[in-house]
């Protein structure tokens, strides 16, 4: 949840909140992208009788850009329906659901696919996917006694060697929001917080704020081929047609009104975007509350406006002030004034070859918030969850995994360590390496799959409360 | 009505795109803009809600939404109407 509740106006809309975002070339089929959207964050997953499901009033999409310019040149629309089969019940199902077409299942959640090429002078629009269900959600051992089954069976054959999955999975982005959102704090290096005055504080280990939760998921495997420019396919880290930019949006009808004769909401309207999210916890951490909302509905075509947040990023001047003595040379880097160009580079542009070996992901000049991914490198056949920064060229920021602990990475980024790349006389801070929320995969309570869908079965809800 | 004001082609595709996904689509180009007259005869034709806003009535400023798309009008005389109407 990367960007959960991120902007005041979508912290009241779950559905349409776009929580985490994932692009990385398959492991299990690799001529192939994963793209994974999460949407509908913090599930409890004791959630009756009422279960969490996608919205029929939003439209989802997964954009790809491969030409630079921050707008789509390939998009997947998502739109749901939810379908009753039982008037004369309170209740989600009235026995076990041991099939996705189980006469117990009363509320079933259906969606098509739509694949949106943007040509030079026209815009095309098939149907990929049509009437598909969704699983249900993981209710517990009497209604889904065999939810491994439900869901495996509601991955979806598009032909061509392309997957789609919408439904409930386990959140898998691990991260200390009790700590962070508390001024700051990162339990391991707790003793040396500023602690405003009040009692000193101990070093400890993080805690996983979504252990125990869910979300809901749009994933796609889809040919390289299919999403880079030309239908760039081959092994040439350096050719820029290897590279696309990824990003999701959520999109809600202009008018939403009560008819008050048929007792229901009408809506009316073009689409209106009102979520997006591309970097982890760009909108979360480097956008100001006042204009967070304004960055949600906007393109990444249009992120110029917003990139002073990321050159001169907020969180960069209060580490030396929250951890004293701890950030003397970010510090000094940041009375400097110096534009942080290499939180730019890796949030906006993409990095140029030169600065990492054997690597870019540059998109251009053209500064817009989206996750790049050079589709020429290969998965890692030893991952390191710090990806790029860890010395795996397979890992954030090129592109996410669903494992990568893009928090450790943003905050050794933010204090300066990536600084050092592009001026070498820069000496980050020795803590600057090391920090981190305290979180690896091994904090969560169900793990990733080695396979598409990737992220791990929901929690059901008559075990997890009992933990 | 005496003037409509373009969108960008992003919202135009996204409306034709709407429809499509629904279950109308192939090969779907962008469509242009109808008029507000066509607009009436469409959503009188599937039911489809007719929604006004009357954004400024002294400018006669409307928009109006239907289906996926919004008509934007500039009709003094019309605002007027439906300002009267609303008292």
């Amino acid at each position: 949840m990367s960007s959960h509740r991120e902007a005041p106006e979508i912290s009241q809309d779950p559905v349409a909140d776009s929580a985490d975002l994932y692009a990385f070339v398959s492991p299990d089929v690799p001529n192939t992208v994963t793209l994974i959207a999460n949407y509908v964050p913090l599930q409890s997953p004791a959630a009756g009788p009422n279960f969490f499901e996608f919205g029929e009033d939003v439209l989802y999409e997964i954009n790809i850009d491969n030409d630079g310019d921050g707008r789509p040149n390939v998009t997947y629309q998502f739109r749901f329906k939810t379908v009753l089969g039982n008037n004369n019940t309170f209740l989600y199902n009235t026995g076990p659901i041991e099939s996705l077409d189980s006469a117990n299942w009363n509320r079933k959640q259906f969606f098509d696919v739509a694949k949106v090429v943007h040509g030079a002078n026209e815009v095309t629009v098939q149907t990929i996917g049509h009437n598909l269900a969704s699983p249900p959600c993981n209710i517990g051992p009497l209604s889904t006694p065999n939810y491994g089954k439900l869901a495996s069976d509601a991955v979806h054959d598009l032909g061509g060697g392309r997957k789609v999955f919408a439904g409930q999975r386990s959140d898998g982005f691990y991260v200390d929001l009790g700590s962070i959102f508390d001024l700051g704090r990162l339990r391991p290096f707790d003793a040396a917080h500023n602690n405003f005055g009040l009692a000193k504080l101990v070093n400890s280990g993080g805690v996983n704020a979504t252990k125990d939760l869910n979300v809901h998921t749009i994933a796609l495997q889809v040919p390289i081929s299919d999403l880079t420019r030309g239908g760039y396919n081959a092994k040439d880290v350096n050719n820029p047609a290897a590279v696309i930019g990824v990003w999701t949006a959520a999109s809600r009808q202009q008018a939403k009104l009560w008819d008050d004769v048929k007792r229901q909401h009408v809506y009316s309207g073009p689409w209106n975007q009102v979520s997006r999210l591309g970097n982890p916890l760009v909108n979360e951490v480097l956008i100001p509350m006042s204009r967070k909302d304004e960055w949600n509905r906007s393109q990444p075509a249009d992120d110029k406006n917003f990139a002073q947040f990321v050159t001169k990023p907020e969180l960069a001047g209060l580490l030396p002030v929250l951890y004293p003595g701890a950030f003397t040379n970010l510090d000094a880097l940041n009375k400097a004034g110096k534009s942080r160009d290499d939180l730019a580079a890796v949030l906006l542009t993409g990095l140029p070859s030169g600065v990492v070996n054997g690597f870019q992901n540059n998109t251009g000049q053209v500064q817009a918030d989206m996750l790049r991914l050079n589709t020429a490198v290969p998965p890692a056949m030893k991952p390191n969850i710090l990806g790029v920064v860890g010395g795996d060229l397979a890992g954030f920021p090129n592109g996410r995994r669903v494992y990568d602990d893009v928090v450790s990475v943003e905050l050794r980024a933010i204090a300066g360590v990536t600084f050092s790349l592009i001026d070498k006389t820069f000496q980050p801070d020795a803590v600057a390496g090391q920090l981190t929320d305290g979180l690896t995969p091994a904090n969560l309570d169900i793990q990733f799959m080695p396979h598409f869908p990737f992220l791990g079965l929901p929690h059901d809800g008559f075990d997890t409360p009992a933990k | 009505m005496t003037s409509l004001s373009p969108l960008s082609r992003r919202r135009l595709f996204r409306g034709a795109l709407a429809v499509g996904a629904a279950g109308v689509v192939g090969g779907v180009a962008v469509e242009a803009f109808t008029t507000g007259a066509s607009a009436q005869t469409e959503a009188q034709a599937t039911g489809e809600p007719v929604v006004a806003h009357v954004r400024d009535v002294a400018s006669g400023d409307i928009d109006i939404f239907v289906g996926t798309r919004v008509v934007r009008l500039k009709d003094p005389q019309l605002a007027a109407r439906l300002a009267q109407a609303a008292r």
